[in-house]
């Protein structure tokens, strides 16, 4: 298991900066001037949980008629961890033609 | 192979599933089944859901049901590996930046708030048992399992398609957080990389093939809002509580679950300078854009292709 990061130096002058900011330009009603300490400190506090785990698809790559794409190549072998997350077992290649679905955000 | 698709909306979010080979009625079917758990499981923008019951009423531990005790363990494990970047106790400080309603509701409104910067909890605060499945949530805490729940349901959704279809392949894609399961495409799964879920897959882009794992997207330029002359959006910073100030718009990864993907974009645009070296820390394949449209390919990532 991981412990919880310890904020460096850097890490909470950024935070104090990003506070300063928002009162500075924002419509604050009410600021907590400990905020950003108390949440500095809830992570900087090491802590502990439980871990699921992750899973892998099954591997295939080739050229087809409406599309070109290179082969995957194998990468290690993805294991469940509680302490990072995973790559898949090959790589994503590049392509050509129109895709099936978009990624992005919602 | 033939690829056969059914799309609609659910949670708030565009839901598309692609099939291989399979029966797309027993996989639309089986990802309905799941995403109608998962609303009442975890969703907070519904009263009756388990956990807006349990927000609403904290201070006391309960026994809770499997599937919102996966979603917990599963928010708990990100807050982890992400060193607190993704924290789930964001749910108060989600409120307080206005983000508490459908956000089609949530955009409507233009009257000027007034923010109260309020300490996270920080997920510490959770007591959870995985094993007895009870969880603990002092008063005041508020969890929103955010896009992690959905990446879940991604994952969820794909498995649970491809026993529904007995064999074949799937692609679930839950606003653009994208799992897959079973056989792939001649090829791979093509998908267009946008900062938008909602793009068209015709689009002009860039176009990667996938022949396992899953990949997510997390952006600042999606779910924005104004409210007053205070413009916002829907990742906070468990540092201040409020939405982050990155120099990354929008970060894609792929990785071996929708989870992990997720997870990993999130806390990258979080992180901000630090995300390059963090994800290459997991040899993750990334594409972050910067907030003047740079692109950045990380790890395996590959060169750029336009789609056709």
């Amino acid at each position: 298991m991981k412990s919880a990061h310890r904020l460096t130096a850097a890490e909470r002058d950024r935070a104090i900066v990003r506070l300063r900011e928002l009162t500075i330009g924002a419509a604050v009603a009410s600021v907590v001037a400990t905020a950003g300490l108390a949440s500095v400190a809830a992570a900087s506090n090491a802590g502990s949980t439980d871990s699921s785990g992750a899973t892998t698809a099954a591997v295939t790559g080739s050229t087809s008629g409406s599309s070109t794409t290179t082969t995957p190549a194998a990468t290690a072998t993805p294991s469940t961890t509680s302490s990072g997350v995973t790559s898949p077992t090959t790589t994503p290649t590049t392509t050509s033609g129109n895709a099936h679905v978009s990624t992005g955000s919602s | 192979m033939t690829v056969e698709r059914e799309t609609w909306r659910a949670l708030g979010t565009g839901v598309h599933v692609l099939v291989t080979d399979g029966d797309i009625a027993a996989a639309t079917a089986a990802v309905r089944a799941v995403l109608s758990e998962v609303d009442l499981a975890y969703s907070r923008f519904r009263p009756d859901s388990e956990l807006s019951l349990i927000n609403a009423d904290g201070g006391r531990t309960r026994r809770i049901s499997p599937l919102l005790a996966d979603a917990i363990a599963t928010s708990l494990r990100a807050a982890v590996v992400t060193d607190g970047r993704v924290d789930p106790t964001v749910g108060r400080a989600m409120r307080a930046v206005g983000y508490d309603d459908d956000f089609d509701r949530i955009r409507s409104r233009t009257d000027p708030i007034s923010i109260r910067l309020e300490p996270i909890p920080g997920w510490q605060a959770i007591q959870f048992d995985s094993r007895a499945r009870t969880l603990g949530v002092p008063k005041g805490v508020e969890i929103d399992l955010g896009s992690i729940g959905k990446a879940l349901a991604s994952d969820l959704a794909a498995a649970a398609a491809l026993e529904a279809m007995g064999g074949g392949g799937v692609l679930v894609s839950l606003g653009g957080d994208i799992a897959m399961a079973g056989d792939i495409p001649e090829g791979g799964w093509r998908i267009l990389v946008a900062e938008d879920s909602d793009t068209p897959p015709d689009s002009d882009g860039e176009v990667i093939a996938l022949h396992d794992g899953a990949i997510a997207t997390s952006s600042t330029t999606v779910r924005t809002w104004r409210r007053g002359e205070i413009a916002l959006h829907h990742l906070i910073d468990p540092l201040t509580g409020v939405p982050v100030d990155s120099p990354w718009r929008t970060a894609s990864v792929v990785a071996a679950t929708c989870v992990d993907a997720n997870t990993a974009a999130t806390a990258a645009i979080v992180r901000g300078a630090s995300a390059p070296e963090w994800l290459a820390g997991f040899g993750l394949a990334a594409r972050l854009v910067g907030t003047a449209g740079d692109v950045h390919r990380l790890g395996s990532w590959p060169a750029a292709s336009e789609a056709a």
